[in-house]
């Protein structure tokens, strides 16, 4: 038996409009046939089937409850086995609008953001942090989750390089969905103004000097000398035959044997913080910049808390971070309670502040002798401290010269 | 032109005027080569199988006898039978005896 195969046309239409098969027992078939004819149902590829048992047709969708009613009417058994098309894939879809919700939701989400900016790459900045870069473009319009159509880049350059100081050029490239910017910073004129500015180098303690590395300006005191505090040790000021006065940058390292006495105390009774047990924590999920929070309100926070911050960011392809973040708060409350510490940790707390202390007083000092003394007086631990030591002692005092 | 026996005026000037053809209402079958038949006038299907389809028509029982037949239309007592036909053939319907 010849197939016949339907026409494009009619597979195109069948398919959009969706069709059913159905089959109806031989001897009923032309019965079948007349009562289309009567009602004006359309069919095609009428087959017969299993050694002519069974008759196959194939009927569009939308005559399918009409035919079953006049079958049922005039008592022609007909049993439908299939249904195709579009409609018969929506209806399976029925109970999973989830699915298409989601399908249109990432359509949604596709076509969005590729309209958006995504990351803003910093580039050429030296002193300037690539966070700061950011936040000054994203006071122009500039930042990640921003529409591409609405950014104006010569606008935003030339705003930038009128209202900031540091910034001395800017370029900006938008590239896909990733800005690429690129700085040029201007010289750090304070620095390079202040080494021209003309300073004597005087003494930070009382000390006896013992050695002497100058390279600019003019020695005031020699090897062996005794100088106080604040007494002058190079001189930015120096005369010459031909001009009255002249200044420079005096610069350089005078050594001294100092001697110091340092006194610490630590209390036994101390007031410290003592964190609670609970802990609140607030998540903000940011999405191409904007916020969404993540929480419930936790009412009032307690009065005495530690706020911790911390920013997840997503860079799972090695790629470049996305533009999604996890932005999480922590609220630790605390409170303040006085506890008595133990002795030992009083002494380890007095040495480790000693240390501290002379670190900051005498940075790369050379200590010739050290005595500590510590004692346990009215509820204190203190510990007394007299060293000999060499070190640098000069220090640069600026000079103001008036015209 | 004269008028035939029996024949009315307005058939006298349907000949004359020569729409014989057009206003014919009855029974048509037409033909096209040996694989497309239209059969109009048809008021049922007898029998419908590949080598044979009984078409009722008002006066007689046609039988289309050939391989692959199939009805492919029927709109408005017109049927169209298409594949090898072979014969055709005219039965007197037992009812119109």
């Amino acid at each position: 038996m010849k197939r016949r195969n339907r026409s494009f046309p009619r597979s195109v239409f069948s398919e959009i409009f969706g069709s059913f098969e159905a089959i109806i027992p031989r001897p009923l078939c032309e019965a079948f046939l007349n009562l289309c004819m009567r009602y004006g149902f359309v069919y095609y590829g009428l087959r017969f089937e299993e050694d002519e048992r069974y008759v196959r047709v194939t009927m569009p969708e939308s005559e399918r409850k009409r035919v079953l009613t006049a079958c049922r009417m005039w008592q022609i058994r007909i049993r439908v086995v299939s249904r195709h098309g579009l409609p018969q894939r929506v209806r399976s879809l029925k109970g999973r609008w989830g699915l298409l919700a989601g399908a249109a939701l990432s359509l949604l989400i596709y076509f969005t953001a590729q309209s958006v900016i995504w990351r803003v790459d910093v580039m050429g900045n030296d002193r300037l942090s690539a966070e700061y870069v950011r936040d000054i473009l994203a006071e122009q319009g500039l930042c990640v989750g921003a529409k591409i159509r609405e950014i104006n880049k010569d606008s935003v350059e030339q705003r930038i390089m009128i209202e900031r100081d540091d910034i001395s050029w800017i370029s900006i490239g938008i590239e896909g969905t990733v800005a690429r910017v690129e700085i040029r910073e201007t010289l750090d004129t304070d620095t390079s103004e202040k080494e021209t500015k003309p300073a004597n180098l005087v003494s930070r303690f009382d000390a006896q000097i013992v050695g002497m590395e100058v390279y600019s300006g003019f020695l005031s005191v020699k090897e062996g000398d005794f100088v106080r505090a604040g007494e002058l040790l190079v001189s930015g000021i120096y005369k010459t035959e031909k001009a009255p006065l002249r200044f420079t940058r005096a610069s350089g390292r005078i050594l001294g044997r100092v001697e110091q006495s340092f006194t610490v105390e630590i209390p036994l009774v101390q007031a410290k913080k003592v964190l609670k047990n609970e802990k609140i924590t607030k998540k903000t999920l940011i999405f191409f910049g904007k916020p969404i929070k993540l929480f419930t309100n936790y009412g009032n926070l307690p009065p005495t808390c530690d706020i911790i911050n911390y920013l997840y960011t997503f860079d799972p392809f090695s790629l470049g971070e996305l533009p999604i973040a996890l932005s999480v708060e922590e609220y630790r409350p605390y409170e303040i309670r006085d506890i008595e510490i133990s002795e030992d940790e009083a002494i380890e707390q007095a040495h480790a502040k000693l240390r501290e202390i002379i670190d900051g007083a005498l940075p790369d000092a050379r200590i010739l002798k050290k005595s500590v003394q510590g004692e346990f007086v009215d509820g204190k631990y203190v510990l007394k401290c007299e060293l000999t030591a060499i070190c640098d002692i000069a220090k640069q005092v600026e000079l103001d010269v008036i015209d | 032109m004269k008028r035939k026996e029996g024949e009315s005026a307005r058939e006298k000037l349907k000949r004359a005027l020569d729409l014989e053809g057009l206003s014919y209402l009855g029974d048509l079958l037409e033909l096209r080569g040996t694989h497309e038949l239209d059969a109009r006038g048809c008021e049922g299907i007898l029998l419908y199988s590949e080598t044979c389809i009984k078409l009722s028509m008002k006066k007689y029982v046609l039988n289309i006898e050939g391989e692959g037949l199939f009805c492919s239309s029927y709109l408005a007592y017109t049927v169209r039978v298409r594949g090898e036909i072979a014969s055709l053939r005219f039965e007197k319907r037992e009812d119109k005896k």
